[in-house]
């Protein structure tokens, strides 16, 4: 019973190993806040410039809630600076960005 | 005491001056409006196609439009990564394009210039290039690259072709207009990034040009609208107070200018995207009418993105929130002074 019981512990994951582990095999979904982006040429600007972001799977532009909802790939680093450089690029201001929990 | 008299009388005379000149002015503003040849009866509605989807003859923010010289429509879907075609009367024809870098791919089309020689000329924002199709969608050529040189474009959002076959740009993060020869060849660029003078740009939309081979220019989150010399001199502006582009909503004035058209009269019209409405100028930019207004009933629109003008001058409107095109009447004269 004891050696059983010292088995399991021996591999159960503690459980920031487990995060990362989920954060290394699933995608990770960042939400961008962005005002004023009612006009296509805005929101379709904003998309552009996000797209040459490393490790960006997907890009969906949420026009009327002003939204950016950025995929990124499982495993990658996720550089809030360059996230907030590339809106600016586009002529917005991020207000707020909304990692994924880890 | 007499210093104070001579004091008010030159106050007198001072006042008596400035309200001279206010009356001159004012006259003037209102001789200005009597004097046009004629007045417009706003467009009338007659038909509207389209909702949102991604079926044939549905949209996803529509944005550009374009009629070939049979009457044929050309909307850029812009959502669904496409070119659709309609005949007059809303009926599919066909569609092209799809999502990607390749030719006869698409990345975000937007507005659309079709020339006398049946080709439709693509500015794809994403894509940094002008894409030139024939009228059935087979790619025939690619203008540009991404950038900020010469020949470069940073989203471009418009495109227009003059008599000469020169093609003009609307080069919208570059701030400027990218003029190129007929073979491709890039000529020096139009305007720079600013405010407030003449050939100061923010974020142009579109282009087009008129029978005189004029360019104009929808000066976007300037609020107005510029217009050049075919040799690309300065000619005059309007929107907002004296052309600065001051937002407003009155005639004349713009929320956001986000397309621009000019009919063979050389009428020019402007697509008011916040003002949710089509207004129409001379060639001078002396107002003329102007339709529309918010909402999604036949006629009114949701932030309308282009317009164009058949060879009946039947006016067709991207209505870009509500998904769908609307139809016009062409412009009719109410009354002639002279």
């Amino acid at each position: 019973m004891s050696v059983a019981f010292l088995l399991v512990f021996l591999f159960i994951p503690s459980s920031s190993n487990f995060s990362l582990q989920a954060t290394e095999t699933e995608d990770q979904l960042v939400v961008v806040n962005i005002d004023g982006l009612s006009c296509p040429f805005c929101a379709f600007g904003v998309e552009k410039k996000l797209k040459i972001l490393e490790g960006l799977k997907d890009i969906l532009i949420k026009m009327d809630e002003g939204q950016a909802l950025l995929t990124f790939e499982a495993g990658v680093t996720i550089d809030v600076e360059a996230i907030k450089a590339a809106v600016e690029d586009s002529g917005f201001t991020a207000r707020e960005i909304i990692l994924p929990q880890s | 005491m007499n210093i104070q008299s001579k004091d008010l009388l030159k106050i007198s005379c001072s006042v008596s001056a400035l309200l001279s000149i206010f009356a001159v002015f004012a006259l003037s503003l209102v001789f200005s409006q009597s004097v046009y040849a004629e007045e417009f009866i706003p467009p009338r509605f007659l038909a509207q196609w389209g909702s949102q989807g991604s079926d044939s003859g549905e949209f996803e923010r529509p944005i550009g439009i374009a009629v070939d010289g049979d009457d044929f429509v050309y909307v850029s879907d812009t959502g669904n990564q496409r070119i659709q075609k309609f005949t007059a009367q809303g009926k599919f024809v066909l569609s092209w394009g799809k999502a990607g870098k390749e030719v006869g791919m698409l990345d975000r089309p937007m507005h659309l210039k079709i020339t006398p020689d049946d080709k439709i000329y693509v500015a794809e924002f994403a894509n940094d290039r002008i894409q030139i199709f024939d009228l059935e969608g087979k790619s025939l050529a690619l203008i540009g690259s991404s950038g900020k040189g010469a020949g470069e474009f940073d989203a471009p959002g418009g495109v227009g072709v003059d008599r000469q076959g020169r093609i003009y740009v609307a080069d919208f993060y570059n701030h400027r207009v990218q003029p190129f020869s007929a073979n491709y060849s890039a000529l020096p660029q139009i305007g720079k990034k600013g405010r407030i003078f003449g050939g100061n740009f923010d974020y142009p939309t579109d282009v087009a040009i008129g029978p005189d081979d004029s360019l104009y220019v929808a000066d976007g989150y300037n609020n107005r609208i510029q217009k050049f010399s075919p040799e690309g001199e300065f000619v005059t502006k309007w929107g907002g107070f004296l052309g600065t582009g001051l937002k407003g909503d009155s005639s004349g004035s713009f929320d956001v200018a986000t397309g621009i058209e000019v009919d063979a009269q050389g009428r020019v019209f402007v697509a008011d995207f916040y003002n949710n409405r089509i207004q129409i100028f001379n060639s001078a930019g002396d107002f003329l009418v102007e339709f529309g207004a918010q909402g999604n009933a036949a006629g009114e629109f949701d932030r309308p993105t282009d317009m164009t003008v058949d060879s009946q001058g039947n006016i067709y409107v991207v209505d870009f929130g509500n998904n769908r095109i609307q139809k016009f009447s062409a412009l009719t004269a109410k009354t002639k002074h002279d």
